[in-house]
């Protein structure tokens, strides 16, 4: 039984060991196409507006219903220490440093980047992508870097108009809830944030972009078992999509603290 | 012009290739065929970088090519073009788009531009008035014909066809004969055809490869192998189901 479960343990670490520094060559394959720059402009103009169209709806609507949660949450306590003051601070705080960031991520992960690790699978398995590569055309100039240079700008975009939006929200649900002025909530959120916290959440983004972007691709291009391989590679992306995240959250609040 | 010696490949424990020996002349049409799984894609594979041997020499135009790195083989991928057996297509082009993308990436054309280059490859493919449809839109044959003009775009010494006639009804194929027949002849290009369909290879090959059990079997013209009198090459031609061809899983 422990032997078993040592060899299990062997096997997966082993399994990660091998996925990271599949990931390490992958990025080392964008560097080399990004200096001097070969990237396809056409690719990347197309899927980064493909990318931020198809997810700006549920983001604007995921990051007005989190801070409408945020206010209800808070206005038991809000009320009963009358601490309408620090509303403003509090979810501004929040949003911009953490809740905003990580949950528009994981969505942008749910919709994005499981439907590239798809579509680069789907390609994988029907040839596409050797079909490229017997024309002498690398698919990381023309399929991944484009891809990956898409998403990271994406999510940095998408980042700031989905806690724009939060904000505005917070302050909706904060006037509609917690009776409080317009003015109230706008001096406690910008007598007491500075841009070190707006600027914070968006170096977050950029990480976020950048772990989704290369586990999405990466499963997307190392599919095995055809049909079958699409769906574990999507699960695959998508969790270690979320894994990377929450790394990457924990160390960047640790560092920028 | 083409030169594969000893060629060892090996899939986990499956052994493909086992000491492949074939070379292949400026100019003919070699057709090489054998049964499902023997190794005739695998052996086109290695000439375009996609299969590396795990044993062997592959020399192309007096060009050890075998353990060229990715990048290297850049040049040799200019010089020799691949059709593959599911067309490999790019779903969200068009026609028009798959055929002027190549044109596009490697004579730094505009869309536009490329696009007028495209849709004459489209014409000598019979495939002009299709231009605008997406590639779940076309048949199969149809895809084929597209894939043929998206390789030619690059101006190949050597065309590689990857069962080009299979799932196809017999006219198409025989069109797909056809096509492929004239192409090579009006361009002078090498053709190496992988197929297992004996009708097509006996019209078009000038030379024929009958692979089995990881080697060339035979090697001869059209005639020389119809009247060969061997059990296992006839078996092949005939179709039938009892001899002595053994075959992978049977």
């Amino acid at each position: 039984m422990i032997k078993s479960s040592h060899s299990y343990l062997f096997q997966i670490t082993k399994r990660m060991m091998q996925e990271t520094g599949e990931i390490a060559l992958l990025i080392g394959q964008i560097i080399r196409v990004s200096i001097p720059p070969r990237v396809d402009r056409n690719e990347l103009l197309k899927h980064t507006y493909r990318m931020a169209n198809m997810s700006l709806p549920i983001i604007a609507l995921t990051a007005f219903f989190v801070s409408g949660i945020l206010i209800l949450q808070s206005s038991t306590f809000v009320k009963q220490f009358d601490a309408k003051a620090i509303v403003g601070w509090a979810t501004g705080f929040s949003l911009f440093r953490e809740i905003g960031p990580i949950m528009i991520a994981l969505m942008f992960s749910g919709r994005i980047g499981a439907n590239n690790t798809a579509e680069l699978g789907a390609m994988t398995i029907t040839n596409q992508i050797d079909g490229l590569k017997a024309l002498a055309i690398d698919p990381i100039e023309y399929l991944i870097a484009p891809r990956v240079y898409a998403m990271v700008f994406s999510l940095f975009i998408l980042t700031t108009i989905g806690i724009g939006i939060a904000i505005l929200g917070a302050m909706l649900f904060s006037i509609v809830i917690l009776d409080m002025s317009y003015l109230t909530f706008y001096r406690s959120l910008f007598d007491n944030l500075y841009p070190a916290d707006f600027i914070h959440g968006l170096v977050k983004s950029i990480a976020f972009g950048i772990a989704i972007a290369l586990t999405s691709c990466h499963f997307g291009m190392n599919i095995r078992q055809g049909a079958i391989g699409v769906g574990h590679s999507v699960n695959a992306a998508v969790v270690s999509s979320a894994i990377a995240i929450i790394l990457f959250d924990f160390f960047l609040t640790y560092m920028l603290a | 012009m083409i030169d594969f010696k000893n060629i060892h490949k090996t899939f986990g424990t499956n052994t493909i290739l086992s000491g492949l020996n074939l070379s292949i002349v400026q100019g003919e049409i070699m057709c090489i065929i054998g049964t499902s799984g023997v190794g005739k894609s695998v052996t086109i594979k290695h000439l375009v970088g996609l299969i590396r041997p795990d044993q062997g020499e592959i020399w192309f135009d007096g060009q050890r090519i075998d353990h060229l790195k990715e990048r290297a083989f850049v040049p040799i991928r200019k010089r020799i073009a691949m059709v593959f057996q599911k067309s490999a297509l790019f779903d969200s082009l068009n026609a028009l788009d798959n055929v002027a993308l190549p044109i596009q990436k490697h004579e730094g054309l505009s869309l536009e531009q490329a696009r007028k280059q495209a849709l004459g490859f489209l014409e000598k493919v019979y495939m002009d008035n299709h231009k605008e449809s997406y590639p779940h839109e076309l048949s199969d044959g149809m895809q084929k014909s597209v894939s043929i003009a998206r390789a030619m775009t690059i101006n190949p010494e050597v065309m590689l066809f990857d069962e080009p006639t299979t799932g196809l009804d017999p006219v198409s194929a025989r069109r797909i004969d056809n096509l492929i027949f004239d192409l090579s002849k009006t361009t002078k290009m090498t053709s190496i055809v992988v197929s297992h369909d004996v009708k097509s290879i006996m019209t078009i090959s000038d030379r024929i490869a009958f692979l089995y059990q990881g080697k060339v079997y035979l090697l001869g013209d059209p005639a020389m192998f119809s009247t060969s009198t061997d059990p296992i090459v006839q078996q092949f031609i005939s179709g039938t189901a009892t001899g002595p061809l053994v075959t992978p899983g049977f």
